[in-house]
């Protein structure tokens, strides 16, 4: 095998990588761990939404609750305890119903029907097992049709609600798309849909604050709003495209029953809802980004790059391997890269066991988007520390010199650099309540490999304490280019000097 | 074959080597001799590829070290004076790691590394750590970590120090057995003697600068012939007495008049009887290689 290639082998099959790798494991699932078990979101699979529908038939009241999960799927066995509470001129008369959804989520119950009085339906619920869970609707019923008056219990991102319009009863539940923490699905069923009820148009925007101008009826401008697709059926599911960056906007649908295309259109429906990421890489990354980012991969980066490379540059072993068929430059880059690709395998298999752990305990995986990012940022930090390593041991003689010098690396870059930092900023006379502090100290962090995972997490999030990210300077070009001058300064100049000196 | 060419190595302002010539044909042995100090070292690792030549070159079967350094490492055998291998490791992983820059196929490496082990002696040892070796081990282990490339030319830096005369003796013949192979062995040692034994030339050097290459008719009609005397009871005197018979040195508790006048031994002996000295000691020699060299480098 060639030489090169032979040495990258040998470092990913040494005993240090498979120690990293099990280390970053070990620390990572333990964080994941106490995310997931501290975490307050219940399991998608355990919650149930429960939407009521009474249809006048007559003499009776045809009463048809439907029960879906935190997923959006059909809820069976579901016990559900209910009040029909008739209002008539002469006091209030109570019906009580009891009975468990079906296979197919519904659960179908036909009452006598006053049509001069007032109704209101009340639910009640639970498993099997007993336990209290999920969100229900309270409506009302007079004059033939529908009107929601209450909801009740509405647990973390999930959400529901009901409108009456134009002959449509829509009601419109927030949901999760299973294994996608990120995603809010929102699904719209229309309890009275017919083969000749005309389709919805489905359009959405999001503002920063809670939209209270558009309501069913009034006109809507569609340049102003995203067109999504067309409802012609019972029931539709929406995914929209929404990312972190959304966090904390509002979202904002209107279903119309206009001509798509029109420029005017009026919505018969309308929700606006908090979007709330409830991706679990977010509370995974605020665990990680401390002792993790802080503290373990710089000594990560630097172990390794002082047990592979400085370690037999400084006690001559390397020699004995300088003089087999290699220059310097190739034993040099394949022991980086052989670090380097370590660290990947390390931080990718540690990040997936910690996914696992996460969709254990809250039913949803860490985004693709989330993941990458972590990966990102934490395999420059750690190649980072590793090239500064490998450059000091162009200088330095000694392995306790190189040890040394890799601990105050640690301690000046890793855990005391907001020390550092704040202390010359404050040296500097800029105050911490301004908005140049917040750029100095932004700039500042980027001198800091440790911090190269807060800022792509910045601008992953868009969010830079309480400004935008992007108000600061944080974009894909000055993510790209710190990251960029991480990867391959340091290694690049020890690459540099390695071939050029003895 | 290897050719050193004009090669000069400095350290910031000291030079270590200056514009050393040198060729080691195949087949040939060739001493290298010179006090601490003097280049030998630096010379042998400018050799290996280990350190940049500040000028001039090294070429290990006409491959450059430097400018074509995969090749001429394919070629080339170095054993360091210390083990400079990891201790922590047992000796079939690291001969494994050494052997896999080398071009060999499927199950030729754990064979040739099962041979070599077999035969200097340490095959039964296989699974100790090298930390564990005895010096003469892990003298036996550097030697085959330089064979494992089956290279045509090897370099030997001061491989006899720390060795029991069993262990001089075993690297001796297998310099020697290098050599009926045909490989060119450059050898530096402080044992002036076994030099003298196996080298077919003996360059010696001095402050970083060849002063001389001994080839093997010079080595066995060393230096100048003449009478070596130990006395008992020496003064002053006797240099008197004895320079009237020639040229004479004091190297230790021995004197010793070069070749040329009158040098019957019997008639310097009666001369010291005589003036009350008493000879424990008295006959023809020829000059050692360590007086020699002692002389050259002085």
């Amino acid at each position: 095998m060639n030489g090169f290639l032979y040495d990258i082998k040998r470092t990913l099959t040494g005993k240090f990588t498979i120690i990293i790798v099990i280390l970053l494991v070990l620390i990572t699932g333990l964080t994941a761990y106490s995310v997931g078990v501290t975490s307050n979101s219940s399991t998608p699979g355990s919650v149930a939404i429960v939407m009521p529908y009474m249809n006048d038939t007559g003499h009776n009241l045809t009463i048809s609750d439907y029960a879906i999960n935190g997923y959006g799927a059909p809820v069976s066995g579901l016990k559900i305890s209910s009040q029909l509470e008739n209002f008539t001129g002469n006091g209030t008369t109570y019906v009580h119903i009891k009975g468990t959804t079906g296979s197919n989520g519904y659960f179908n119950t036909t009452v006598p029907y006053n049509s001069s009085t007032n109704y209101n339906y009340n639910i009640y619920l639970s498993y099997n097992d007993g336990s209290s869970v999920g969100l229900r609707m309270g409506v009302g019923f007079s004059n033939g049709h529908m009107s929601n008056y209450s909801e009740c219990c509405i647990q973390q991102s999930y959400s529901i609600s009901y409108s009456h319009s134009n002959g449509y009863s829509l009601y419109t539940a927030n949901v999760r798309e299973k294994g996608d923490g990120s995603a809010i699905k929102t699904m719209i069923f229309n309890r009275n849909y017919t083969s000749s009820t005309a389709p919805l148009h489905l359009y959405y925007n999001t503002s920063s604050t809670f939209n209270t101008n558009v309501y069913p009826n009034s006109n809507l401008n569609t340049k102003n709003v995203t067109g999504y697709g067309t409802m012609k059926s019972a029931e539709y599911t929406v995914i929209l495209p929404l990312s972190i960056r959304n966090n904390g906007e509002y979202v904002n649908l209107y279903l119309a029953n206009g001509t798509s295309g029109s420029t005017n259109v009026a919505p018969v429906a309308f929700t606006s809802f908090l979007y709330v990421d409830n991706n679990p890489g977010i509370a995974l990354q605020g665990a990680l980004v401390t002792f993790f980012g802080v503290l373990f991969v710089p000594i990560l980066g630097i172990f390794s790059a002082y047990f592979y490379y400085s370690k037999d540059r400084a006690s001559g072993i390397i020699e004995s391997v300088i003089v087999r068929p290699i220059t310097k430059g190739k034993l040099f880059l394949s022991r980086f890269i052989g670090t380097s690709v370590s660290f990947l395998a390390g931080i990718i298999i540690a990040l997936a066991v910690a996914d696992i752990i996460l969709e254990h305990y809250t039913g949803a995986f860490i985004s693709a988007g989330f993941f990458t990012e972590m990966l990102a940022g934490y395999l420059i930090e750690a190649i980072a520390f590793a090239g500064i390593i490998y450059l000091a041991s162009q200088f330095i003689k000694s392995q306790g010199a190189v040890l040394g010098t890799g601990i105050g690396l640690l301690f000046a870059l890793g855990f005391m650099w907001q020390v550092i930092s704040g202390a010359l900023l404050f040296l500097l006379k800029i105050k911490s309540t301004t908005s140049v502090y917040s750029k100095d100290s932004l700039i500042l962090n980027a001198f800091s490999p440790s911090y190269f995972p807060y800022i792509l997490a910045d601008y992953y999030k868009n969010a830079f304490g309480t400004v935008t990210a992007a108000s600061v300077g944080i974009n894909i070009y000055s993510v790209i280019i710190i990251g960029i001058v991480w990867l391959l300064v340091p290694a690049g100049i020890a690459f540099y000097f390695t071939r050029k000196r003895d | 074959m290897i050719t050193i060419s004009h090669l000069s190595k400095s350290f910031n302002k000291f030079k270590a080597v200056s514009d050393l010539n040198l060729e080691i044909k195949n087949g040939e042995i060739m001493g290298f001799a010179g006090l601490n100090g003097a280049g030998k070292s630096t010379t042998i690792r400018a050799m290996a590829g280990i350190i940049f030549p500040t000028s001039g070159t090294v070429s290990i079967d006409n491959n450059d070290i430097v400018r074509e350094k995969v090749k001429a490492s394919k070629h080339l055998g170095w054993v360091p004076e210390l083990p400079n291998f990891e201790v922590n490791a047992k000796p079939i992983p690291l001969l494994k790691y050494y052997g896999g820059f080398y071009e060999y196929g499927a199950g030729e490496l754990d064979k040739k590394i099962k041979e070599l082990m077999e035969e200097f002696g340490i095959y039964n040892y296989r699974n100790r750590k090298l930390k564990y070796y005895s010096q003469g081990m892990k003298k036996r282990f550097s030697l085959i970590a330089a064979m494992i490339g089956d290279p045509d030319n090897y370099l030997f830096d001061e491989t006899l120090n720390g060795l029991d005369p069993q262990g001089v003796k075993e690297v001796r013949d297998i310099i020697i057995n290098l050599k009926k192979d045909g490989k060119s062995v450059f050898l530096s040692s402080h044992i002036l003697s076994e030099l003298q034994n196996v080298a077919d030339k003996i360059a010696i050097i001095k402050n970083g600068q060849l002063i001389k290459i001994l080839t093997r008719e010079e080595l066995v009609n060393l230096g100048s012939s003449g009478i070596k005397i130990h006395i008992t009871n020496p003064d002053k005197g006797v240099i008197d007495i004895l320079s009237s018979f020639g040229e004479t040195s004091l190297t230790g508790d021995y004197y010793f008049i070069k070749k040329g006048g009158n040098q019957d031994p019997a008639g310097i002996n009666k001369e010291l009887v005589m003036k009350n000295y008493m000879v424990d000691y008295i006959g023809r020699e020829n000059e050692t290689l360590e007086e020699y060299f002692l002389e050259m480098v002085k």
